[in-house]
C-alpha cells in the first residue's frame, strides 16, 4: 500500500477497498456500522436531534487539536446546545490526492478517541478522492444523531434581563489556527480551545439549571453570534469590555494583527443565557470544571434597538459592535 | 474623564482641534469610545496615516494587469491590500479567486523561504507602508542581495510621515487647521523625534508622540492641551516606556543603505507631494519591479461620490459622505478609507457611526 492518497483510491476498485479496510475501519468499526448501502438503527426514545457540520481547516493538525477532533467536538457541542447527547454518527471524508496516510491516521485516531469518550457509534461512512492544485487537504462531513439528555430540560429562549455567560476565554482558537497556518513567529505557541463541552454542561442539563438558551461561539465569534440571536429573539445585548475573558497573550497577539477578539472563532466556548438571579450560581458551578475556569458573565440581554449589540468600554465610553462583515485580514502595521 | 483629567488650557472656551495623524490612533479613539467622552470643545481631526488608504489604486491595478499577462508570477503583499477596489470593482482578492497566485504575508522575510523553496517561481512583493514597515523591506532587500536570491523583486511604495502632515497643514485653511498633532509612536520607534522638529517650529505646533492604548491617547490629548495652554510648541515623547528619542539607529541605517527619495509621489487624497516616498537605490535594480517588469499604469477613478480624499485631508468626517454605511461598507468598500481597519470610515463603521 502506498503512503499517500492516489487517484486510484477513489475509483471504487481494490485500492478503495484496501484504503477503507486498512486505514479507516480500524478506527471507526463497531457493531452498528452497516456493511450495506444504508444503515438501520433502533430508535425507541422520543425526539431525534440531528446536526451536520463540515470541517475544512488549514492546517489539518494544529496545536490543541486536529481536523478529526474538530469534526467531532463541533457536532457534539451543537447537539449540546439543544440539551442533547449524540448516539450515532454518519461521516463523509473527502481526501485530496497526495495526502499522507500518516496525517489521515492521526486524524482518525482523534475521531476514535472522541467516539469512545462520548459512546458514539458510526453507522455509515463514505470516502472520496479529489485532485487538488494546492497543498493536500482533507474535508470531513459529520452528521450526529442524538436524543435529549433530560426530557424535562427546556430552553425558553432569551428574554430581556437574562445574563450572558461565556464558558471560556475568547479568541484562542482563531489565533492558534492563524499562527499555525502562517507560522507567525510569536514566542507563545497558542493552543486551540477545541474541546467537547459535554462534561461541562451535561450536569447543568441533568439538574435542570434554568438556562434559557445556548449557542456554540464558533464562526463569526461572539459579535456574529449575538447579532444572529438579536434577530432571532428580537432582543438587544449590552456587553462590558472589562468582563470579557480574553487571555492577555491572546489579546496582544490579535491586537498585533489588527483582529478583533470578538470576531474570532472559538471551538470550545459556549454562550449560555440564564435569568440574572441564577447567573452567579451557574458561574460558580462552571468554574469548578477545568473547561469552565475562565467562565464569565460578559453582559446582559436588553430591549431590542437599531444597534442591537453595544459594549461599554473599559474607560466608560460606548462602542457599537457591528456584524463581522469582511474576511479577517491582518492589517499592515 | 471630564472630571478626572481636566483639560486645562488657555483656549478653554474656544474649540481645540487636535489631529491624530495615524489610523491606528483613530481606531483606538473610536474603539475605546474616547470621542464621545471628550469635552465638547476638543475636536479630533483624523489624519491620513493609513498606509492602505493613501495608496492610489492604480498601483494595484498595474500589478493585477501584470499577473494577468504573466500568469506564472506570484504577487505577495499585506492582508489589508487584498480588498482595495480597483477598476470595475476588481481587487487582488478577486484575482486570487480567478486562480491568480496572490499571497498574503505577515513579514517580508517570509519571501526568503518561499523563494528558496520554489526557485523556478518569480515573486513580486508589493511593499507598502510608512516608516514602520520600510525597515523590514530594506532588510529583505539586503538579504536577497547577500544570499543572491534573484526570483524576488520589490515594488517599493513606502511613504513618509512628515511630508503627509505638512501637506494636510498647508491644505487646510487656518480655521480648519489643527492646533496640535498626535504623532504615531511606532513611526518614531524607527525614526525618533527629530523628523517632527521642523514641522513643530514652522507651524508653531505642539506635537505629542503617543502610544496606542486608550490611556496613552487620553494622556496625549491632555498633554497637547497643556502644551497649548503653556504656548509650548515642541515635540513631546508620551511613549517613554518604549521610545528612545533617537529612534532605532540600526533601522535608519538600513533604510539609508537601501532607499532613496522619490522626487514626486502621488498620494490618494493628498495629490503629488515632493520627496514624500521611497524607492530602491539603483544599486538594487536587479530586485526592483519597476526595472524588471513592464508595469503599465492606467487611471483608476474614484467613485464620484466618495469623500476619501477630503477625509484624508482632514476636511470632512466619514459622516459627511453620502455613501458611508449605505453603499460603502467593509464588505463592499467603495473607497480606501473603508477598506483598511485603520481607515477613518472603517473605524466609524465599527462603532456604527457613533462618534
Amino acid at each position: 500500500m502506498s503512503q499517500n492518497i492516489l487517484r486510484a483510491h477513489g475509483t471504487g476498485g481494490k485500492s478503495t477497498h484496501e484504503l477503507i479496510n486498512k486505514l479507516f475501519l480500524p478506527y471507526l468499526k463497531n457493531d452498528q456500522l452497516s456493511p450495506h448501502d444504508a444503515a438501520q438503527v433502533d430508535w425507541p426514545e422520543g425526539n431525534l436531534l440531528v446536526t451536520t457540520d463540515t470541517t475544512v481547516v488549514d492546517p489539518l493538525i494544529f496545536p490543541g487539536g486536529d481536523a478529526g477532533k474538530l469534526s467531532m467536538t463541533g457536532g457534539i457541542n451543537d447537539l449540546l446546545t439543544r440539551g442533547a447527547k449524540p448516539k450515532f454518527a454518519s461521516m463523509g471524508f473527502v481526501l485530496s490526492e497526495d495526502l499522507p496516510f500518516g496525517i489521515i491516521n492521526q486524524i482518525l485516531k482523534s475521531i476514535s478517541q472522541e467516539l469512545a469518550t462520548h459512546e458514539i457509534k458510526v453507522i455509515c461512512a463514505d470516502t472520496k478522492v479529489i485532485t487538488s492544485k494546492e497543498k493536500s487537504t482533507l474535508m470531513i462531513n459529520t452528521t450526529l444523531i442524538g436524543s435529549m439528555i433530560n426530557p424535562h430540560f427546556q430552553l425558553r429562549g432569551i428574554q430581556k434581563g437574562d445574563a450572558l455567560i461565556v464558558t471560556g476565554s475568547l479568541g484562542t482558537h482563531g489565533l492558534a489556527i492563524l499562527q499555525a497556518r502562517q507560522k507567525l513567529p510569536f514566542k507563545t505557541v497558542f493552543e486551540s480551545d477545541c474541546a467537547s463541552l459535554f462534561s461541562l454542561l451535561e450536569p447543568e442539563i441533568q439538574r435542570e439549571t434554568p438556562i434559557s438558551y445556548m449557542r456554540d461561539v464558533t464562526r463569526g465569534g461572539l459579535a456574529g453570534i449575538l447579532h444572529e440571536l438579536a434577530g432571532q429573539f428580537n432582543i438587544g445585548f449590552e456587553l462590558s469590555e472589562t468582563s470579557l475573558p480574553i487571555q492577555p497573550a491572546v489579546r496582544s497577539g490579535l491586537s498585533l494583527l489588527g483582529i478583533d477578539p470578538l470576531e474570532v472563532a472559538n471551538e470550545g466556548v459556549m454562550l449560555v443565557t440564564i435569568p440574572q438571579d441564577h447567573a452567579k450560581e451557574l458561574l460558580t458551578s462552571l468554574k469548578r470544571h477545568p473547561l469552565g475556569k475562565f467562565a464569565a458573565q460578559v453582559g446582559i440581554a436588553v430591549e431590542s434597538s437599531r444597534t442591537p449589540v453595544v459594549m461599554t468600554t473599559a474607560i466608560g465610553g460606548k462602542r457599537i459592535i457591528t456584524w463581522p462583515e469582511a474576511l479577517n485580514l491582518p492589517r499592515i502595521c | 474623564m471630564n472630571s478626572k483629567i481636566p483639560m486645562t488650557t488657555g483656549h478653554s472656551s474656544e474649540e481645540i482641534r487636535i489631529m491624530e495623524f495615524c489610523g491606528g490612533h483613530t481606531h483606538a479613539l473610536v474603539n475605546a469610545g474616547i470621542l464621545q467622552i471628550l469635552p465638547k470643545h476638543i475636536k479630533m481631526i483624523h489624519g491620513p496615516g493609513c498606509p492602505v488608504c493613501v495608496l492610489p489604486a492604480n498601483h494595484i491595478q498595474a500589478l493585477i494587469d501584470l499577473v494577468e499577462n504573466f500568469p506564472s508570477l506570484t504577487i505577495a503583499t499585506y492582508g489589508d491590500l487584498l480588498r482595495i477596489p480597483t477598476l470595475k470593482g476588481d481587487s487582488l482578492l478577486k484575482a486570487q479567486s480567478r486562480g491568480k497566485s496572490i499571497r498574503m504575508l505577515y513579514s517580508p522575510l517570509e519571501l526568503l523561504a518561499w523563494a528558496k523553496a520554489d526557485p523556478q517561481q518569480e515573486f513580486i512583493f508589493m511593499a507598502v507602508g510608512f516608516e514602520t514597515t520600510a525597515p523590514a523591506t530594506a532588510l529583505l532587500v539586503k538579504k536577497l542581495q547577500a544570499e543572491n536570491i534573484q526570483n524576488v523583486s520589490i515594488l517599493c511604495l513606502h511613504v513618509l510621515t512628515p511630508p503627509a502632515i505638512e501637506a494636510v497643514l498647508t491644505e487646510l485653511s487656518p480655521a480648519e487647521r489643527p492646533h496640535a498633532i498626535i504623532g504615531p509612536g511606532h513611526v518614531s520607534l524607527v525614526m525618533g523625534l527629530d523628523p517632527y522638529l521642523p514641522l513643530s517650529k514652522k507651524y508653531h505646533l505642539p506635537i505629542v508622540v503617543s502610544g496606542f492604548e486608550p490611556s496613552d491617547m487620553m494622556e496625549s490629548i491632555k498633554i497637547a492641551c497643556d502644551m497649548l495652554g503653556a504656548n509650548n510648541n515642541s515635540v513631546h515623547n508620551q511613549y517613554v516606556r518604549a521610545l528612545q528619542p533617537s529612534g532605532n539607529l540600526e533601522a535608519q541605517k538600513l533604510m539609508k543603505e537601501v532607499f532613496e527619495l522619490r522626487s514626486q509621489f502621488t498620494w490618494r487624497g493628498l495629490g503629488n507631494l515632493n520627496d514624500s516616498a521611497l524607492k530602491l537605490k539603483p544599486h538594487f535594480d536587479s530586485w526592483n519591479v519597476e526595472k524588471k517588469f513592464p508595469l503599465q499604469y492606467q487611471d483608476v477613478p474614484e467613485h464620484p461620490q466618495c469623500k476619501c480624499g477630503d477625509i484624508l485631508r482632514g476636511k470632512k468626517s466619514p459622516k459627511d459622505c453620502r455613501l458611508f454605511l449605505k453603499a460603502c461598507t467593509p464588505n463592499l468598500p467603495l473607497g480606501a478609507c473603508m477598506v483598511s481597519s485603520e481607515g477613518a470610515c472603517h473605524a466609524y463603521y465599527q462603532s456604527g457611526g457613533l462618534p
